[in-house]
C-alpha cells in the first residue's frame, strides 16, 4: 500500500472532514448527506436483524424445555404489526394446495407492508404531479442553473470578504516561502508536461531564457490562468486558487538558469530579465 | 390443452373429475447434475476472474502486460461468467429439478434438455474466447457479438419449449407460485434479449447497435436493469419458493402475498430501467418514471422476502442447526437489503452521490454474492445429498463456508460503500474560493485504494468459501451413489376440469392455465417497456438536434472501435451530468443531441478514471501518446494499465468502407465514398496526427492503432463548441 494504515481509516471519513475548510458543501448537500447516512443506518439495521433472528433462535433453543415462549413487549408488538396468527392456530389459514409436499397458508398481508405499498404509490403520484404537471419541482437543467447562480453568489461574497480583510494585492507573491509552496503545486499539476526539474517535455522548458508566451511574471501568471488551449495547455484558473497560481508562477520564475538533464531545446523568443541593480543603476 | 374451457358446460363443477388410474414416471436427475456441475465450475471461474480484476485496482501490473487480460476486456468476462454461466446454470439446475417435481412429470424432452445444456455451455465458451479478444458490443451485460446473440435466442427458445412442454403434460392441475416466476422469466428475458440485440453486422465479429445515443442508452438500461430483475431475481424467487419450504418443512406463509407480489413485481420492475440514467441526457419525464416506479418496487420486492422469512416462523430453531436454511436466510435478507437500497439509489439526490462510484459496485455485490450466491449454495447443499441418496459429508465445513462467505460479503461491501461515498464527496468538494478542492481526479482514486485492497480481501474470502463447499460436496457425492432417475407416480390430468366457483379468483383464472399466465405476464411487462421506449423513438423533441454535431471521420470511427475493443467505457464515462462539480471539472454538461451518431452509446456506468466526454483538445496529441504508452508518465500513481500493443499493431482498415456503409444505412449522413476515398481520408488524417507528434518530438508510423485512438479522443465532445455551420452560412 502506498498510504499508511492510518489513512485507511481516514479515508473512511467524508472528504469534507479534512477538506479545505469549506462549509458550503455540507450546506448545499445537507439533505443528501442526511439521506445517505439514513440509508447506511437502515442497511446496518437490516444486517442486525439477521443477527438478531439468529440470536432469537439460540434463545429459543435454550428454553426448549418449556413449551410456551414467554410473551415480551417485543413479541407482542411483532405479532401485531405483522398481523400474525399464532402458529398453533395456523390450520385455520391452511389452504388445500399441495405441490410436491409443499403446502400453503393464506395469512394476512402484513399491515405495515400494505401501508408501505400504498405510501410508495402515493409518493409516485405526487412526484409526477410535482415535476411534470404542476411544474413546481425543478427539472435537472433548471436545478443546475440554480446551483451555478448560488455558487457564483457565494464565491463573490467570499472574495469580497477576503478583499475587505486583506486589501487589494497587486504585488506578485515572491520569496522562498511562495517558491516552496509553488513547487508542491508544480510537482502535482505541471511536472507531467514540463518535467520535474522544468527541463520540458510535452511542454517547453522553464530553465532557459526563451519564452513562447512572454517571460515576465505577469505573462507567466496569465499563461497559467488562461492556458493555451490550442496547444493543449489547459486554463488553470478553475482548478487552482489565485494564491496557488502566484506561488507556482514564482517557482517557475525561479527555475531560470538551472541546468537539469534532458533539457528541451529553447522555444519562443529571448526574454532578458531586468535585474533590480540595473534598475537602480539607471 | 386449453380447449377444456369449451367442453365443460355439461360437466358438474367438481374440483377434480374421477381419475382412471395412476401412472408411474421418472424424474431426470442427470440433467440437473450436469447443470449443477456447470454452475459450480463457472462459479469458480467467474469469481476468480472477479478477484483478478479486483486485484488490478491495487496492483495494475496484474494484467501481466498483455492485452487479453486488461481490466477493460476481462471485466465483462467476469460479469458474463457470474451472471450467465454461474447464476444461469444455477437457474437451469434449479428449474429442471423443481419443475419436474412440481408438475409431476419428467422433462418434456431429454433431447431438448441436452441441446439446452450443451448449447448454453458452448455460448459460455464463445464468450470466454471472444471477450478477452476484444470482440464486444460494449453494451453492459450484453457484450456478446451478434452470432452469439442469435445462439442465445435459439437456446433460450429450446429452454422455453422444454419448460412449456413439461408444464403442458403435467399431472398436477395447478401451477405452484415457483412456476409463475419461471414463466415470467422465460417470456421477459426473451423480449429483453431480442430487443436489446438489434444490431447491424459489419463482419462476423463486429456489429453496430441499431439504436444510437439516448435511445441506445434507454434500451440498454431497460435491458440491463431487467436482466437483474428477470435473470437474477424472478427465477431465484421461484427457487426460493421451492427450497425454503422444502428445507424447513414449513408451509408457505401467505398465498395471497405470493399473488400480489408476483404481479406487482413483474409489472413495476420493467419501468425502473431509467434509474440508471438519472441526471443523464435522457428526457426528464423518462427519468421521473424510472424514479417513481423504482420507489414503488420496494413493497413488491419485500413481499418475496417476507414470504420467504415468515415461512420460517416456528422453524427458527432449525435455522440455527441447518446450514441450508442459514444460507437461505442470509440470501433472502440480502435480497431485502438490495431491493431496499435500489429504490433509495433511484432517488435523484442519492443517485447524484452514488452514480459512477463504487457504491453501485457494493450494491450489486450484496445482491450477487448474497442473494444469488448464497441461495445457490443453499440449493446445492440441499440437492447433492438428495441426488446421491446420502447425508451431507460435513455440516461443520458447511458452517465454515457459511461464516467465511458471510464475512466475505461484509468485507467486500463495506469498503466499497465507504469508497463510493468518500470519492463522490471528494469529486463534489469546492473550496470557498469556488474552485474544486480535488481538481486532480487521480487524488480521489489513490485516496480509496486501501478500500480496493480490502474489497479484494473480501472477495478472496468469499471465493475461499466456495472451495470449501466444493470439497464438501465432492466428498458427499463420493459417500453416496448417484440416482440418475427418481421414481414417482400420479394420476394424469383429465379433460373437462371446471374450477369450483368458490375458489380464489387467481386459482380459477390463472393457476390451471399456463398459456393464460404466459400471455398476461407478457402483457404486464410490455406495458412499461412500450410506454418508455416508444415515445423516445417517435417524439422528436426528446432528442433536440444540434446542427454542429457531425459524424466521426473514418479514422475517428476506427479509433472509436478500438476504444470499444479495449473496453475503455468500463472505467471512463462519457456523460457529464449537469452539476457544478462536473461542469467545472470536465466542461459543458452533455446534451442529448451530441450522441445522435453514437452507435452504440458509450456513456459508461462507472468512473474509475475521469469522464472523457470533453477530452478532445484538452491535451496535445503527444500527451495522449505518452499516456497510453505509460499512464504513470503523465499521471504519476495512475492505476490505468499501459497499452503498448496499440503502438505495435497496424490499424486494420479492411472494413472501414463497410463500416461507413452500415452507418449510412442506419441513418448516419456519410457521403457516398469509394474504398479508395475512405483510405485516403484515413491516411490524410493519420499523417496529420503523425506530423503533429513529430513536431512534438515523437517519431511514429501513421499506420499504428494509437493514431486512430488519438484521432477519436481528440474529436470527443468538441462538436458542440464548434460554430454552427448553418448559422455561419447565413451570415
Amino acid at each position: 500500500m502506498k498510504k499508511p494504515l492510518v489513512f485507511t481509516f481516514l479515508s473512511a471519513l467524508p472528504a469534507w472532514v479534512f477538506g479545505q475548510s469549506s462549509g458550503s458543501f455540507v450546506e448545499t448537500y445537507f439533505s443528501e448527506i442526511v439521506l445517505s447516512i439514513a440509508l447506511g443506518v437502515a442497511l446496518v439495521a437490516l444486517l442486525l436483524l439477521v443477527v438478531t433472528l439468529q440470536a432469537v433462535a439460540v434463545f429459543r433453543k435454550t428454553e426448549e424445555g418449556e413449551k410456551e415462549v414467554k410473551e415480551t413487549w417485543f413479541s407482542k408488538w411483532w405479532q401485531s404489526i405483522n398481523s400474525f396468527k399464532p402458529i398453533e392456530q395456523e390450520t385455520v389459514v391452511l389452504t388445500t394446495h399441495e405441490y410436491d409436499g409443499i403446502r400453503e397458508l393464506d395469512n394476512n398481508l402484513p399491515p405495515w407492508w400494505k401501508g408501505m405499498f400504498y405510501a410508495t404509490i402515493v409518493f409516485g403520484v405526487l412526484y409526477l404531479v410535482n415535476y411534470h404537471i404542476m411544474g413546481s419541482g425543478q427539472l435537472q437543467v433548471e436545478e443546475y442553473e440554480t446551483e451555478m447562480a448560488v455558487a457564483a453568489k457565494e464565491v463573490a461574497a467570499y472574495k469580497a470578504a477576503v478583499l475587505a480583510m486583506e486589501g487589494p494585492s497587486e504585488e506578485p507573491v515572491t520569496g522562498p516561502e511562495a517558491i516552496a509552496a509553488g513547487k508542491v503545486v508544480y510537482q502535482k499539476f505541471c511536472s507531467a508536461c514540463h518535467g520535474a526539474q522544468g527541463q520540458g517535455g510535452i511542454g517547453p522548458n522553464f530553465v532557459d531564457q526563451y519564452w513562447i508566451h512572454g517571460g515576465s511574471m505577469a505573462n507567466i501568471i496569465t499563461t497559467i490562468e488562461e492556458g493555451v488551449p490550442t496547444k493543449g495547455m489547459i486554463a488553470w484558473k478553475n482548478q487552482l486558487s489565485g494564491a496557488e497560481i502566484q506561488q507556482v508562477a514564482a517557482f517557475i520564475y525561479d527555475l531560470e538558469g538551472n541546468d537539469p538533464d534532458g533539457q528541451k531545446e529553447p522555444q519562443g523568443e529571448l526574454f532578458e530579465r531586468v535585474t533590480e541593480t540595473e534598475v537602480e543603476g539607471e | 390443452m386449453e380447449n377444456q374451457e369449451t367442453l365443460t358446460l355439461t360437466k358438474p363443477t367438481h374440483a377434480e373429475p374421477e381419475t382412471s388410474g395412476v401412472e408411474v414416471f421418472y424424474y431426470d436427475n442427470k440433467i440437473v447434475r450436469m447443470f449443477i456441475i456447470a454452475a459450480t465450475v463457472f462459479g469458480i471461474v467467474g469469481m476468480s476472474v472477479g478477484l483478478l480484476v479486483a486485484l488490478q485496482f491495487v496492483f495494475p501490473e496484474l494484467n501481466f502486460g498483455i492485452q487479453y487480460t486488461t481490466f477493460g476486456r476481462i471485466r465483462p468476462l467476469h460479469t458474463n461468467a457470474v451472471i450467465f454461466a454461474f447464476v444461469g446454470n444455477g437457474i437451469f439446475a434449479g428449474v429442471y429439478y423443481t419443475l419436474q417435481r412440481l408438475c409431476k412429470a419428467r422433462m418434456f424432452s431429454d433431447l431438448l434438455s441436452k441441446i439446452h445444456f450443451w448449447g448454453w455451455q458452448l455460448i459460455i465458451l464463445a464468450a470466454a474466447i471472444t471477450l478477452p479478444l476484444g470482440i464486444t458490443t460494449s453494451k453492459e451485460y450484453a457484450e456478446l457479438e451478434w452470432p452469439i446473440d442469435i445462439a442465445i435466442a435459439l437456446i433460450w427458445v429450446v429452454f422455453g419449449v422444454n419448460m412449456f412442454g413439461t408444464i403442458l403434460k403435467r399431472r398436477e392441475r395447478h401451477l405452484y407460485v415457483a412456476i409463475w416466476f419461471f414463466i415470467a422469466t422465460f417470456v421477459t428475458v426473451a423480449v429483453l434479449h431480442i430487443v436489446n440485440s438489434f444490431e447491424f453486422p459489419v463482419t462476423l465479429f463486429k456489429s453496430y447497435s441499431l439504436f444510437a445515443g439516448v435511445q441506445d442508452a434507454l434500451v440498454q438500461w431497460w435491458y440491463g436493469h431487467n436482466a437483474v430483475a428477470f435473470f437474477l431475481t424472478t427465477p431465484y424467487l421461484g427457487l426460493m419458493y421451492y427450497f425454503i419450504p422444502k428445507a424447513s418443512n414449513r408451509p408457505i406463509y401467505s398465498y395471497r402475498l405470493s399473488i400480489i407480489h408476483f404481479w406487482a413485481l413483474i409489472f413495476i420492475y420493467i419501468w425502473a430501467g431509467p434509474h440508471h440514467l438519472l441526471y443523464n441526457a435522457l428526457p426528464d419525464w423518462a427519468q421521473s418514471l424510472g424514479v417513481v416506479f423504482s420507489v414503488m418496487l420496494i413493497a413488491p420486492s419485500w413481499g418475496g422476502m417476507l414470504n420467504g422469512l415468515f415461512t420460517l416462523r416456528g422453524a427458527w430453531d432449525r435455522v440455527r442447526e441447518d446450514p441450508i436454511l442459514k444460507f437461505m436466510v442470509v440470501a433472502v435478507s440480502c435480497y431485502g437489503m438490495a431491493t431496499f437500497e435500489g429504490p433509495m439509489l433511484s432517488l435523484k439526490n442519492v443517485n447524484a452521490i452514488a452514480h459512477f462510484t463504487d457504491w453501485i459496485v457494493a450494491h450489486v455485490h450484496v445482491g450477487g454474492l448474497g442473494w444469488n450466491g448464497f441461495l445457490t449454495f443453499g440449493m446445492l447443499y440441499y440437492l447433492i445429498p438428495k441426488l446421491y441418496g446420502t447425508q451431507l459429508f460435513s455440516k461443520k465445513l458447511a458452517n465454515i463456508h457459511f461464516w467465511v462467505g458471510t464475512m466475505g460479503i461484509v468485507f467486500y461491501a463495506l469498503p466499497m460503500y465507504w469508497a463510493g461515498f468518500v470519492q463522490s464527496l471528494m469529486w463534489k468538494e469546492f473550496t470557498e474560493a469556488g474552485i474544486l478542492a480535488y481538481p486532480n481526479f487521480l487524488e480521489t482514486v489513490t485516496q480509496i485504494q486501501p478500500m480496493y485492497a480490502l474489497r479484494a480481501f473480501g472477495g478472496a474470502m468469499y471465493l475461499g468459501g466456495v472451495f470449501v463447499m466444493v470439497y464438501n460436496l465432492v466428498k458427499t457425492a463420493k459417500q453416496g451413489s448417484f440416482i440418475p432417475e427418481t421414481k414417482d407416480q400420479a394420476a394424469p390430468l383429465t379433460a373437462g376440469y371446471v374450477p369450483p366457483k368458490n375458489e380464489h379468483w387467481h386459482r380459477r383464472i390463472f393457476e390451471w392455465r399456463p398459456i393464460n399466465l404466459l400471455v398476461w405476464s407478457l402483457v404486464m411487462i410490455l406495458i412499461g417497456g412500450l410506454v418508455e421506449l416508444v415515445p423516445t423513438f417517435l417524439v422528436k423533441s426528446n432528442v433536440p438536434t444540434i446542427a454542429s454535431v457531425q459524424p466521426y471521420s473514418p479514422l475517428e470511427l476506427e479509433g472509436r472501435d478500438i476504444y470499444i475493443r479495449e473496453g475503455c467505457n468500463a472505467c471512463h464515462s462519457q456523460m457529464i451530468r449537469p452539476f457544478r462539480s462536473e461542469t467545472e471539472r470536465y466542461g459543458e454538461y452533455a446534451k442529448a443531441g451530441e450522441f445522435v451518431y453514437d452507435h452504440p452509446f458509450l456513456w459508461g456506468s462507472k468512473r474509475t478514471g475521469p469522464d472523457l466526454l470533453r477530452i478532445g483538445g484538452k491535451y496535445p496529441d503527444s500527451w495522449h501518446y505518452h499516456h497510453m504508452l505509460d499512464p504513470n508518465s503523465m499521471s504519476p500513481g495512475s492505476i490505468m494499465p499501459p497499452y503498448p500493443w496499440l503502438f505495435e499493431q497496424v490499424l486494420n482498415t479492411e472494413n472501414s468502407e463497410k463500416k461507413l456503409d452500415v452507418m449510412r444505412q442506419m441513418g448516419v449522413p456519410y457521403p457516398e465514398m469509394t474504398y479508395g476515398e475512405v483510405l485516403t481520408s484515413i491516411k490524410d488524417q493519420s499523417d496529420e496526427i503523425a506530423k503533429t507528434l513529430k513536431d512534438q518530438g515523437i517519431e511514429v508510423s501513421s499506420e499504428k492503432e494509437i493514431i486512430a485512438l488519438i484521432a477519436y479522443l481528440q474529436r470527443l465532445g468538441t462538436d458542440i463548441s464548434k460554430v454552427d455551420p448553418k448559422l455561419s452560412a447565413n451570415n
